[in-house]
């Protein structure tokens, strides 16, 4: 059973069309949850109330469009809203890391480039972080950003640029480029 | 670190944080069943009906099959007139035992009626789950509609389980079918009798888990019967706005209309449907579009399924479409005219929105309605909607 398959069963009344879609996207909505909200629990919450959100709405899916993006889309809103207002706490000892005092040769390390890229994600505003998890997690164009953020591509451009910035500064000092 | 690199961390960082075989349908279905479980507690609780509200197996089954009619003309019909074929399969799963009795299939639907019981736990009906295929598992496109016919032991359930068909199933040859009854593994709430449940998430002291037992599969051949479909192509003008009954497919058990109807503007529009055949009504069971809709569009077809019997003795069919109406929508302006609508009925409802999604409490409401009719009110109220009425007769072809 395909998306448009399931969606059509859902349509239908039919909640087994729900239970393939969840199989199918959950762990990849979890994932984007939680790279936007930094909270395992909440990401988990975020998911789950996105499926529901889909069941509740899904006579307003409009079946020319691919499932993915919609329900991505609701997913960031959910995790931008659930975060939204609650400052997020970096982990200070991976926030040392940033500091461009300590050895570089340290920080090419895998384990320290993921908590240095923990750290930098946690010091990014929420909205900074959707960005950039739609375009490096999600892979999006800015067009499709714009699209699926019902943004104009400018402001998305413009958010990118400033999270792109943000970023930079704080990975500045780890091996392997600019990001 | 470069781009390739942080696309590789943020893959990493989440697939350390959320599992590959993170599976959390159980706890999604389990909120679905709540909110419906929820929205019953309130009802009851607000209007006065019960003192007390028992949601036992009985409940949870009138809960999770709140979606389908209660009754079916169509499949009535179809065991009156002797066309139920015999099935007799029986497959056993630990203490459970599941036995397809019979079955029908026309051009626009196929039904199985299936007892299921059991010596140990009460039978939970939402987690018993009935997957149709053909034989060769290829995929059948339908919508499901179970419908209980007897809860009154819970240790056996009668039920018939109904798949409108999405595309039309030729009559010239049998069909060879494959139904998969999937059960368990997902946790349920069961209330005590006598517990009232405070509106919320229900309290994991009253949950179970209902351990999955491996698929109970059948194989089994039907005949299907004979379909009729007409053309009227006829239309009719209200209010600006055209509809046109397009095609008509009569099968013993449903018959499938093709609308198409103007669009009053971009919105997902859809008719509002009744049908009668010789005077009795028959019961909308589903609707899907027949292409996928253009937001330019201006016009729109779509096929409505309506259980319903068909003789060849049947001699008119009408039409009617009250309004087109687009889908609920819960904004503070929609709900406020939705209680205007209602009140209009000697309705009186009020609504909550909040995390558990959107609820309404009947505070008054005439003796003669019951909560499903009045919960379906409610939906209509909540929706955009654009007046009709648009009428059809259709003189249905005689042997004579």
């Amino acid at each position: 059973m395909d998306d448009l398959d399931s969606i059509k069963r859902l349509k239908a009344g039919d909640i087994g069309g729900l239970h393939a879609l969840v199989d199918r996207y959950q762990v990849k909505a979890a994932r984007c949850a939680y790279l936007i909200s930094q909270d395992r629990a909440l990401a988990e919450d975020i998911m789950q109330n996105a499926f529901l959100r889909v069941y509740d709405r899904i006579d307003q899916f409009d079946l020319t469009r691919p499932f993915e993006p919609w329900l991505m889309r609701i997913v960031v809103n959910m995790a931008l809203q659930a975060v939204g207002g609650r400052p997020l706490i970096a982990d200070v000892d991976a926030l040392a890391l940033l500091d461009p005092a300590p050895d570089p040769a340290a920080l090419a390390e895998a384990h320290e480039q993921e908590a240095a890229v923990r750290a930098a994600l946690s010091a990014l505003s929420p909205e900074q972080r959707a960005v950039i998890v739609l375009r490096y997690y999600l892979g999006y164009t800015e067009s499709e950003m714009a699209r699926e953020l019902e943004k104009p591509l400018g402001t998305v451009r413009w958010r990118l640029f400033a999270a792109h910035k943000r970023l930079r500064g704080l990975l500045a000092h780890l091996k392997g480029g600019r990001a | 670190m470069n781009e390739e690199q942080l696309v590789q961390q943020l893959e990493q960082i989440a697939a350390k944080e959320i599992p590959d075989d993170m599976n959390k349908w159980p706890d999604i279905h389990t909120q679905l069943v709540q909110r419906r479980t929820r929205s019953r507690a309130i009802r009851r609780t607000l209007s006065g009906i019960a003192a007390a509200l028992v949601i036992v197996v009985t409940g949870l089954v009138g809960s999770a099959f709140s979606q389908g009619p209660s009754s079916d003309p169509g499949l009535d019909h179809v065991q009156e007139l002797g066309l139920l074929q015999p099935l007799n399969l029986t497959e056993s799963h630990d203490n459970m035992t599941i036995t397809l009795t019979e079955g029908y299939a026309d051009a626009n639907r196929i039904a199985v009626w299936m007892t299921i019981e059991t010596d140990e736990q009460p039978i939970l009906l939402p987690t018993i789950m009935p997957i149709l295929s053909y034989a060769n598992g290829d995929f059948l496109n339908a919508g499901l509609h179970p419908m209980p016919l007897d809860t009154t032991d819970p240790h056996r359930l009668k039920l018939v389980v109904s798949f409108d068909l999405v595309d039309v199933l030729p009559d010239d040859q049998p069909v060879d079918l494959r139904l998969t009854v999937n059960v368990g593994g997902m946790p349920m709430p069961v209330i005590p009798e006598g517990v009232t449940p405070e509106p919320g998430p229900i309290p994991p002291e009253y949950m179970i888990d209902v351990p999955a037992l491996p698929p109970f599969v059948f194989t089994f051949q039907l005949d299907v019967q004979q379909a009729l479909i007409l053309t009227p192509q006829q239309t009719a003008e209200a209010n600006g706005l055209g509809v046109t009954l397009d095609q008509i497919t009569l099968a013993p058990s449903e018959i499938t209309l093709r609308l198409c109807f103007d669009l009053p503007d971009g919105g997902d529009w859809q008719p509002k449907v009744s049908v009668q055949v010789d005077g009795v009504a028959g019961n909308l069971m589903g609707y899907r579009l027949t292409q996928l809709p253009n937001p330019a569009e201006t016009r729109r077809c779509a096929d409505y399924d309506i259980a319903l019997g068909v003789t060849p003795e049947s001699r008119q069919l009408e039409v009617t479409v009250d309004r087109l109406q687009t889908s609920a929508s819960f904004t503070p302006e929609s709900m406020a005219r939705a209680q205007e609508r209602l009140a209009a009925q000697g309705i009186t409802v009020e609504f909550e929105v909040g995390q558990g999604g959107f609820n309404w409490k009947i505070i008054s409401a005439p003796d003669d309605m019951d909560e499903p009719a009045i919960g379906l009110l409610v939906w209509d109220a909540l929706s955009e909607q654009y007046a009709g009425p648009w009428s059809f007769t259709v003189d249905l072809p005689t042997d004579d």
